[in-house]
């Protein structure tokens, strides 16, 4: 994250020289003969100009690499409009403030694009965008050399326009809430004078500004949204209804009136025919005329998902494989009598998102990452490390009903810890844990998890349909859990 | 309820109320086990969970089958086939005479169901007549699996607060905390030698100490040569040394040679030489004619 930490002292630095440059450069009389123009010069490399009085400055804060020949050479006035050349402009409105400040050109928000252009490669359009702006500049009235108000306002549309701001506000608020990643242009006389863009405070600053990080930014501030979503499970829908674990599983409930929830179906035995209750309940999802239960069902909607992992039987390493672990930074040699691995030393950021990344093509219709499963894992385990009558068979078996869980693709980020929390109560009761320990299961599972007790209880029942009742797991499905468990106690 | 309508209450169970109920749409007859949610904060309360989950897997002929799981905010219903008389009103109902036939059917139901319990990994950890339903057939069916549990991981956290007193093997009266098939195999041999006698209960204890002098008397002092790992069991303590019965007549006088070994072979102190269910289906008690 390096370059991110550039990029936030860069655009700080760019920041206020944006704004020193913004306020020396109101003149005194129009003329700006008084004016320190200089200072823009550390930005934009090289504005080798003989007359500095008369030379239109660009300064693009995020790209700095424009065309700076076609400010600098020119004489002409018309050329010095050649700052916007770089620019995705899309719509320009010039207004008329009392000041110097004679017209604001908002620019659609930054898009990759802008900053490769190059005048050698300037596309049609932009050219044409030159011109127009050229024109639309020169069509101007003169004005008086004392005092720099242009009157006129025009707007120059190009086909990928995008929005106009009005430049107003943005001045007079001092800092700008509505016109986010907005480029200016300030004019004098017809001339452009300075283009800078403005960029909001953010507390997230860094790299919400570097496009070439905005990807990751948006799944970093994610996880960072996510923190405060896990917090208050229920912020996104407790307001104002009731909390409704089944909906949060995704599993519609069939009111027959009498607000009581038929779940006779669920009743197949999961092992008669070595198969999996999946195959039983889909076998009874077609002969079953009011099949909305079923249709809603998790697990149903799984299984139709994905027909070529129908049969595929539930295994512990299918999800949290253990093999997933060194990524490709592994190298195997097979030897004749033995086998050696290499693993060469991985960043752990770069191993984390590489075996996310595995897992996520392993598995499109999962929404949690592996990482965020072992870190659910290690939370689960740690219950064990505080009472031990909570023991490693508890875990591992509800880890087995959290993993089917996530392989239904009923896991999300919202409920991801309530229905660990519930796996844990489920595992713990068929387990022998009662009374007072599994009063202290309970308080344990609200404090790690963070969630709410009456949230967890209800959530429980929800979690047991959505595991079609099905807590008798077979021994096998079991036992690797519990090995590897016991292997790293 | 509309599935179902509630006819007149039939007992209490260790959880909730049962209901005798019928289905509007069948009319067949069905009990209705019902649990409050309401009161307890701990969620569903897990003997209810371990019906559902468990019974979910045992779909036998000698397993109460269960139909249906209602569930509403405040209550839980659970939906049996219905039996028209458990074990124990059985009993009463004999005044004290009962074909030995009867005796040998019942107990090849209950091991039969019992060994598919076991097969599908599930202890019932509370066997005794009035768990056990027989219907107007005469067919036999385990019932009542709130203290069932699965097993096959060995761990020693299994609870030892389990099967009711009368029908609690030694190593669980010791406080053996791991266990398997045996502990359920004990208490079928209680039940045999209580149905061979009409039902009189064979070790009716009033406590811990006096349920293991009973059995102790009838079978002799287990000692760690007869039963290695004895006095490491957490509640082992020291009893008389009472010598073994051979006094099986007097015990049950209406078995017959074959039927007393069986029995003697269920009710073994070690669990590990108790017979298995299957086994047991296996005795030639129940091959002879």
């Amino acid at each position: 994250m390096s370059t991110n930490l550039n990029t936030a002292e860069k655009s700080k630095i760019r920041r206020r020289l944006a704004a020193v440059s913004f306020l020396s450069n109101i003149s005194l009389d129009g003329t700006h003969r008084d004016t320190p123009f200089g200072c823009n010069q550390n930005i934009t490399s090289h504005h080798g100009s003989r007359r500095p009085s008369k030379r239109a400055f660009a300064n693009d804060i995020n790209e700095t690499d424009f065309n700076n020949d076609k400010i600098t050479k020119p004489e002409k006035e018309q050329d010095r409009l050649s700052i916007s050349s770089e620019s995705d402009c899309a719509k320009i409105s010039t207004s008329v403030p009392k000041g110097i400040i004679s017209s604001i050109i908002n620019f659609q928000p930054h898009r990759e694009r802008g900053r490769t252009i190059s005048s050698s490669n300037e596309t049609i359009s932009e050219r044409r965008q030159q011109l127009m702006l050229k024109k639309a500049l020169c069509t101007c009235p003169q004005q008086n050399a004392n005092f720099g108000a242009t009157s006129s306002t025009e707007s120059l549309t190009r086909p990928k326009c995008v929005h106009i701001n009005n430049p107003m506000p943005v001045f007079r608020n001092g800092h700008c809430m509505s016109s986010e990643d907005t480029r200016c242009i300030i004019t004098t006389h017809q001339k452009p004078l300075h283009v800078f863009s403005i960029i909001p405070f953010r507390k997230r600053t860094s790299s919400s500004i570097s496009r070439s990080n905005a990807k990751l930014d948006v799944r970093a501030s994610g996880g960072r949204r996510r923190q405060a979503s896990t917090s208050r499970p229920m912020s996104s829908n407790g307001e104002n209804q009731p909390f409704d674990p089944f909906n949060l599983l995704g599993i519609e409930r069939r009111f027959d009136g009498s607000q009581e929830v038929s779940y006779g179906y669920l009743l197949v035995p999961s092992r008669v025919t070595g198969s999996s209750g999946g195959n039983a309940l889909k076998k009874h999802h077609h002969d079953h005329i009011d099949t909305l239960v079923l249709r809603n069902h998790g697990i149903v909607r799984y299984i139709s998902h994905n027909d070529d992992m129908d049969d595929e039987p539930y295994t512990a390493d299918m999800l949290d494989d253990p093999e997933l672990s060194a990524g490709r930074h592994r190298t195997l040699l097979t030897f004749t009598s033995y086998l050696t691995s290499v693993i060469d030393y991985v960043r752990q950021a770069d191993l984390k998102k590489e075996l996310n990344d595995k897992f996520r093509e392993k598995y499109p219709h999962i929404q949690l990452t592996l990482s965020k499963l072992r870190s659910i894992k290690r939370d689960m385990r740690r219950i064990n490390k505080l009472d031990g009558k909570i023991d490693l068979l508890t875990i591992a078996q509800a880890y087995v009903y959290f993993e089917k869980l996530i392989l239904a693709g009923l896991i999300n980020k919202i409920n991801r810890k309530l229905c660990a929390g519930a796996c844990l109560l489920l595992s713990a009761k068929l387990n022998d844990v009662k009374g007072e320990t599994l009063k202290g299961l309970i308080e344990k599972i609200e404090n790690i998890f963070r969630i709410n007790r009456k949230e967890l209880i209800s959530s429980e029942f929800a979690v047991l349909v959505a595991l079609e009742f099905s807590l008798h797991v077979p021994t096998s499905e079991i036992r690797p859990h519990y090995e590897r468990l016991r292997y790293e106690s | 309820m509309q599935k179902y309508e509630k006819l007149e209450k039939i007992g209490e169970g260790t959880y909730g109320t049962v209901f005798k109920g019928r289905n509007r749409e069948t009319m067949e007859i069905v009990a209705l086990k019902r649990v409050r949610l309401d009161e307890d904060d701990k969620g569903v309360p897990s003997s209810a969970l371990r019906e559902i989950c468990l019974l979910k897997e045992l779909k036998h002929k000698n397993i109460v089958r269960l139909y249906d799981v209602l569930h509403s905010d405040k209550k839980l219903t659970l939906v049996f086939e219905h039996c028209d008389q458990d074990l124990k009103k059985y009993f009463d109902s004999l005044n004290g005479d009962i074909s030995l036939d009867i005796v040998k059917s019942f107990m090849y139901q209950l091991l039969r169901g019992l060994a598919f319990c076991h097969s599908h990994n599930v202890l019932h950890r509370d066997l005794k007549p009035q768990n056990l339903l027989i219907n107007k057939n005469n067919e036999l069916k385990l019932a009542d699996f709130g203290l069932a549990r699965a097993f096959g991981i060995p761990v020693k956290c299994y609870s030892a607060e389990v099967v009711t007193l009368w029908y609690r093997p030694p190593d669980v009266l010791f406080g053996a905390k791991l266990y398997t098939t045996s502990i359920d195999c004990w208490s079928a041999g209680c039940i045999f030698a209580e149905m061979a006698n009409a039902g009189r209960p064979l070790f009716p204890g009033s406590d811990v100490d006096d349920q293991l002098k009973r059995i102790f008397k009838l079978l002799g002092t287990p000692t760690e040569d007869t039963w290695p790992g004895l006095t490491q069991l957490s509640d082992y303590k020291p009893f008389p040394l009472y010598p073994a019965t051979n006094n099986w007549n007097q015990v049950v006088p209406r078995l017959n040679s074959k039927g007393r070994d069986l029995l003697q072979k269920l009710l073994v102190c070690r669990p590990t030489l108790r017979l298995s269910a299957e086994q047991a289906m296996a005795h030639p008690y129940f091959t002879e004619n």
